[in-house]
């Protein structure tokens, strides 16, 4: 009889220290908790274009290394972020993340594309995966934005331009960073008014870009205008 | 208690998965791969995918060639007797193909460094229309509705999603592990070594140390540089090289040192196979004006000596490289 009651006891302090263990668990994961994270959304909208009997049959691009600045301090970034834009399919349009709760911020910033770094290490999954046709392989690299239609100023074969911009090699690095003013929304609405960016080109010599180069540089900066950005 | 043992049980699982993981076996006295094995540790598993991937034929458009048929393993992974690579519907491509070795030590790929990364490479002989004339979603697509590819996709990655990234990147595990590094010429290097060069072999080999090494330097036998040999351009094919992919006028006809393990197997030999044997190679080298070697037929003789002790046997036979059918 004593000898199963000190068993039992023995059993009660495992139990307890099983308990205890479980209990220091639960508090450390705490913290992670107490912050709520709520979703954050920039969500992009393509204006229609008139200039030039322009015709857009392809518009995609990456959005990538989202921050959240108050006052030029950063708050909040999220370099996981490879969103791939992409006006063929409704479901693209928005890029979201999760912030914490009550983030004070007035302005937000992400760039065009796939920066250096991350396409120097190869190749990645979800919206990065090669079959999402931003991939190049006669030379390898991502592509930062893709702009294809046709206009009856190019002299090309069916009137068609193509611009497919990306490159990550120093000198002709075309990776744009925009910056947005924000008062503290969740939501960021962008309107892509392409006929920004026609204005400055001259669609009878330049139409077909689709390598890296300075060429492509000058491309994505002219590019910023359409995103509302100088 | 049940706890406990359900935690040990995780760990035993969790390091089974570990111990997947391969280590590439190189000698020591060998420099540091420029792949970044810590990031991406080699995997049985991955390997295996990668090599049946590699042998398998429907990466191209109409099911009819493999990466094997341009890089076959009997003749140094690379396609002998042709000095142009060949893809579907018998077209052509511009280049030779280039002999698969110690791919983890390149810090790029292709003739011109078209491609930076080996995650990347077998994307390009996919989508080339003068290749395989497809494409990494129509490849995707195809293996999808393949039932025996979904369990090799599950033991190498754990679960039977198949993705462009996958398939590109169990291509690279398996090119990775083609590593040669057991020819005559290592043997002799080896510590208190019993096998030696011949008088022939030894003769060529201080020639090669004075003439060649600069470029094809030892032990990989290439310094990874682009370099114009003093080829006359093919007027037919144009091919500027890596200026192709600099768009830099100082790059025009520069081409990838190609590394000389196994050359004895993979001739035709230059960019565009121009060269049908190392004869032809060393007489090249001893006329033309832009890198001039001084060279006696005597030495020509002993340098090609030399460079038949490239050749890896047990590289080109090595079973863990040959054709494994799916299950």
């Amino acid at each position: 009889m004593n000898l199963l009651h000190f068993l039992e006891g023995k059993n009660q302090i495992k139990r307890s220290s099983t308990f205890l263990f479980f209990l220091i668990t639960l508090f450390l994961s705490v913290p992670s908790f107490a912050q709520k994270h709520i979703p954050f959304e920039l969500k992009f909208h393509l204006k229609s274009v008139t200039k030039d009997s322009i015709n857009i049959e392809t518009f995609k691009f990456y959005i990538s290394d989202l921050k959240l600045k108050l006052n030029d301090q950063l708050v909040y970034e999220n370099k996981h972020l490879f969103k791939l834009i992409d006006f063929s399919d409704d479901s693209t349009y928005t890029a979201s993340t999760y912030v914490p709760s009550h983030l004070l911020f007035n302005s937000i910033t992400f760039s065009i594309g796939v920066d250096s770094i991350t396409n120097k290490e190869g190749i990645y999954s979800g919206d990065l995966d090669p079959t999402k046709g931003m991939y190049w392989t006669w030379q390898s690299g991502y592509i930062n934005l893709k702009l294809e239609g046709t206009s009856p100023k190019c002299p090309t074969r069916h009137h068609k331009f193509q611009y497919h911009i990306g490159g990550f090699n120093e000198g002709e690095y075309p990776l744009q960073t925009l910056i947005y003013p924000a008062s503290n929304k969740y939501t960021k609405d962008i309107y892509i008014d392409l006929d920004k960016f026609f204005y400055t080109i001259d669609l009878t010599k330049e139409n077909t870009i689709m390598i890296p180069g300075k060429q492509a540089v000058e491309l994505s900066k002219k590019m910023k205008l359409a995103f509302g950005n100088k | 208690m049940k706890y406990l043992i359900i935690i040990l049980i995780s760990f035993v699982i969790i390091s089974f998965k570990i111990n997947k993981e391969v280590e590439l076996s190189y000698p020591n006295t060998w420099p540091k791969p420029n792949y970044d094995f810590k990031k991406k540790p080699l995997d049985s598993a991955k390997i295996k995918l990668g090599r049946l991937l590699f042998y398998e034929p429907k990466l191209s458009r109409d099911g009819t060639i493999s990466c094997a048929n341009c890089h076959l393993q009997n003749t140094g992974f690379t396609h002998i007797d042709h000095d142009l690579s060949h893809g579907i519907d018998n077209r052509i491509g511009k280049r030779n193909s280039i002999a698969l070795v110690n791919l983890a030590w390149s810090k790029s790929l292709m003739w011109d460094g078209a491609i930076h990364h080996i995650d990347a490479q077998a994307l390009a002989p996919i989508e080339n229309p003068a290749e395989m004339d497809n494409s990494i979603t129509n490849v995707v697509t195809t293996l999808r509705k393949d039932n025996r590819y979904k369990k090799v996709f599950y033991l190498a990655y754990g679960d039977t999603s198949i993705t462009g990234e996958r398939v590109s990147k169990a291509i690279a595990q398996f090119c990775l592990t083609l590593v040669s590094s057991n020819s005559k010429y290592d043997q002799v290097k080896k510590k208190n070594s019993q096998i030696k060069f011949t008088e022939l072999e030894e003769k060529g080999y201080s020639l090669f140390k004075k003439n060649c090494n600069a470029c094809h330097a030892e032990p990989l036998f290439t310094n990874y540089t682009y370099q114009n040999n003093g080829l006359a351009v093919d007027t037919g094919l144009k091919d500027i090289g890596r200026m192709g992919i600099t768009q830099n006028t100082k790059d025009s006809l520069l081409f990838k040192v190609p590394s000389l393990r196994n050359t004895a197997l993979t001739y035709p030999y230059m960019h565009d196979g121009r060269f049908k044997n190392l004869q032809m190679v060393l007489f090249h080298y001893s006329t033309n004006n832009k890198m001039k070697i001084d060279l006696g037929e005597q030495d020509k003789k002993a340098i090609i000596a030399f460079l038949k002790t490239l050749t890896d046997e047990r590289f080109v036979g090595n079973k863990e490289y040959s054709y494994l059918g799916i299950e």
